[in-house]
């Protein structure tokens, strides 16, 4: 309980400017295609319209990808990327070029309660060969697995493991409790649309394909090659450092 | 009206530590609540006019401060659940205290604000500090005396509405029939019952079986102001659904779907995130409802379900610039409208500060500035104007000129007087109508 204070009127404290929260790269009105440390990894000319689509789409992975760790992203905003992002492929498809429609299928699977990054995900620039990666088959429904089944390393994860915070989670949304505890209710348990991996600060599992076109840039992410690509940059970096300094 | 307008008068403002999320007058108007991102409530009153200043109404002064909210942690999910406050709904006053709801995105809370200005002295078993006496020093008996003391007005938390929304909470909406409130998240709406904490009723789910067919979620619902079995919630796609609870127990099937076809010819890719309604809200009459989108305001008539009766442009020079707004996250920002007490006139927010009000009858508009330069003490507001082509005249500002970080999400409209409060970031403004 408190007690009643009086504001005077016409009172002008000075002001205190709350720093938004995450998510707030600075506001800058003019300009389009901000140079970011992402686009290092990218061709640099966005001139006619096709390349003004893939800047949007690349801005729509950006944020897709941008996250405050700790904070549940707001389903609202991911829907609505995903949807543009949807859009801007089906465009793309309808204008003839080459469109692996896969790639937003993968992107809807950020939306799912029990995302897990135990299928085969892999970006065909990371990957030995060109291969064609279709779209993964859909993650079977756990009916009758233990417990032991579900922590079963990625095929290709390089270099990483899970959070545990993540695989606990895989854990308590994919075991058919149903079998062992049918009368607990374990709604209110269950996940939001990202799993607790991502704001764990873990790796970020995004799975998207893009067509490698000739003059497209190969952006792929997904759960191992994505961290194998940044390793491999940064020790490329670091060789660059070296060789540049003797 | 707009006339009356044209002279609002500056009459004051408040400064609050944290962003202002959310500000709601009661439903007599005295009382004005403010929600903020630190999960706290400040109540403002309406003082009775003075003598001295017949020419002015009555100011509004801090009534209650309280935490509403404070920040949790699910170790479940290991997430922060944000205190800020999301919404505040007024319960009707029923007796001398004042109820309302408080929201953050997981849990509602039922308050509970009452004064006391008297307090009980001449106790026989204690002293006047509070002292136990001696039972066997007692010889006589007397009956305490209730004595005036100065105004302490309490805030109590009665109950607690938790453990029913996985996604997060975007509206909360009294029922008309004083008993019930539903709460909005993202995919689902429930029904509660004000006196039941423990359980609540789904009405609405839309959450797919498979998630990721997910294409659509809730963004606000509000109830019907006087039918009790009515409501509507508005969709990221743009679409509104009125739901009848006498249907069935869920409404997942509307018994009226309202949507505006699409403009073929002003079709972009953003068409969709600009289509997204960030906020309904029935006219007092009941008769029509009210939704925000990015870009505009439109009033649907409850029986014409194929388009809106009205559309009113609230910033349409930003419809060049949607691919900056969409670069810098703007494009995502909610906005809130509000009707004022005869149905006559709407409000919304915009950028820089600005606000806009239009006159239903009149068709006239006007864009007014939240800002402490602009608004001195008994000074007119004065109207606001963007440049949208080459010439800019004096007075006006340039499209590319304005603040983005300045945003107006949250206004209010007193039920019965023309009264408004804006909240600008972390400032709110109070500005009254000069009488004449």
């Amino acid at each position: 309980t408190v007690s009643t204070s009086k504001l005077e009127v016409w009172s002008f404290m000075p002001l205190v400017r709350h720093k938004p929260g995450g998510g707030w790269d600075g506001l800058s009105m003019l300009g389009r295609g901000v140079k970011r440390k992402w686009s290092s990894l990218e061709d640099a000319a966005l001139e006619d319209s096709e390349e003004e689509d893939r800047g949007d789409r690349r801005l729509c992975l950006k944020k897709l990808q941008h996250y405050q760790a700790g904070v549940e992203l707001s389903l609202r905003r991911s829907v609505l990327l995903i949807n543009t992002l949807r859009q801007i492929q089906e465009e793309m498809q309808s204008d003839g070029t080459d469109v692996r429609l896969g790639g937003v299928s993968r992107d809807a699977r950020l939306l799912r309660d029990d995302f897990r990054e135990d299928e085969s995900v892999t970006c065909p620039g990371c990957t030995e060969g060109d291969a064609e990666s279709p779209s993964p088959p859909p993650s079977p429904e756990p009916t009758n697995t233990t417990p032991t089944d579900l922590h079963k390393p990625l095929p290709n994860a390089v270099g990483h493991t899970f959070s545990d915070a993540g695989s606990a989670m895989g854990y308590l949304s994919d075991l058919a409790l149903d079998d062992i505890f049918e009368d607990i209710d374990t709604s209110m348990y269950e996940s939001s649309e990202l799993p607790s991996a991502w704001a764990a600060g873990s790796l970020w599992p995004v799975s998207v394909s893009f067509w490698p076109d000739d003059d497209d840039v190969k952006l792929c992410s997904s759960v191992g090659s994505l961290q194998s690509c940044l390793l491999d940059l940064n020790e490329l970096d670091h060789i660059m450092e070296i060789l540049v300094k003797s | 009206m707009l006339g009356e307008v044209a002279v609002t008068q500056y009459a004051c403002f408040f400064f609050s530590a944290d962003i202002i999320s959310t500000v709601e007058f009661n439903y007599s108007g005295d009382l004005l609540a403010t929600g903020d991102k630190g999960g706290r409530v400040v109540i403002f009153q309406h003082e009775q006019e003075s003598k001295n200043r017949p020419h002015l109404r009555g100011e509004y002064n801090v009534y209650s401060t309280f935490q509403s909210h404070e920040p949790e942690f699910d170790y479940l999910k290991s997430l922060e659940i944000e205190e800020k406050i999301n919404k505040i709904r007024w319960l009707p006053q029923q007796n001398a205290a004042h109820f309302l709801l408080s929201t953050n995105d997981k849990t509602i809370k039922l308050w509970k604000i009452s004064e006391r200005d008297k307090r009980a002295e001449g106790y026989n078993l204690k002293d006047e500090d509070g002292r136990l006496r001696d039972p066997f020093r007692i010889t006589s008996l007397r009956v305490p005396v209730l004595m005036p003391m100065d105004l302490m007005v309490e805030a109590s938390p009665r109950r607690i509405f938790a453990n029913a929304h996985t996604y997060h909470i975007n509206s909360i909406s009294v029922n008309s029939d004083h008993e019930t409130y539903l709460s909005a998240d993202d995919l689902r709406i429930n029904l509660w019952h004000l006196e039941i904490t423990d359980r609540s009723f789904n009405i609405v789910d839309i959450k797919p079986a498979n998630m990721e067919e997910l294409t659509e979620v809730i963004t606000a619902a509000e109830c019907h102001p006087h039918q009790c079995n009515v409501f509507v919630y508005s969709s990221s796609k743009g679409t509104i659904r009125l739901c009848d609870m006498r249907a069935a127990a869920l409404c997942d099937r509307h018994s009226k779907f309202f949507e505006e076809p699409e403009d073929p010819s002003s079709r972009s890719f953003f068409s969709e995130i600009i289509s997204s309604i960030s906020d309904v809200k029935f006219s007092h009459s009941g008769r029509y409802m009210m939704t925000r989108d990015y870009l505009s305001v439109k009033v649907w008539d409850l029986n014409m379900e194929n388009r809106p009766v009205e559309t009113y442009q609230v910033h349409e020079y930003l419809r060049s610039k949607l691919c900056s707004l969409y670069e810098n996250d703007c494009i995502f920002d909610k906005f809130e409208c509000c009707w004022n007490g005869s149905d006559s006139a709407i409000m919304t927010g915009s950028y820089n500060n600005f606000f806009r009000m239009f006159d239903r009858n009149t068709r006239r508009d006007i864009t007014l500035e939240a800002s402490r330069e602009s608004s001195k003490p008994r000074a007119t507001l004065k109207p606001r104007k963007v440049s949208t082509g080459g010439k800019r005249k004096k007075d006006e500002i340039s499209v590319d000129s304005l603040d983005f970080n300045k945003k107006i999400l949250h206004t209010a409209w007193h039920p019965k007087d023309n009264v408004i409060a804006v909240a600008a970031t972390n400032n709110l403004y109070i500005f009254q109508d000069k009488i004449n």
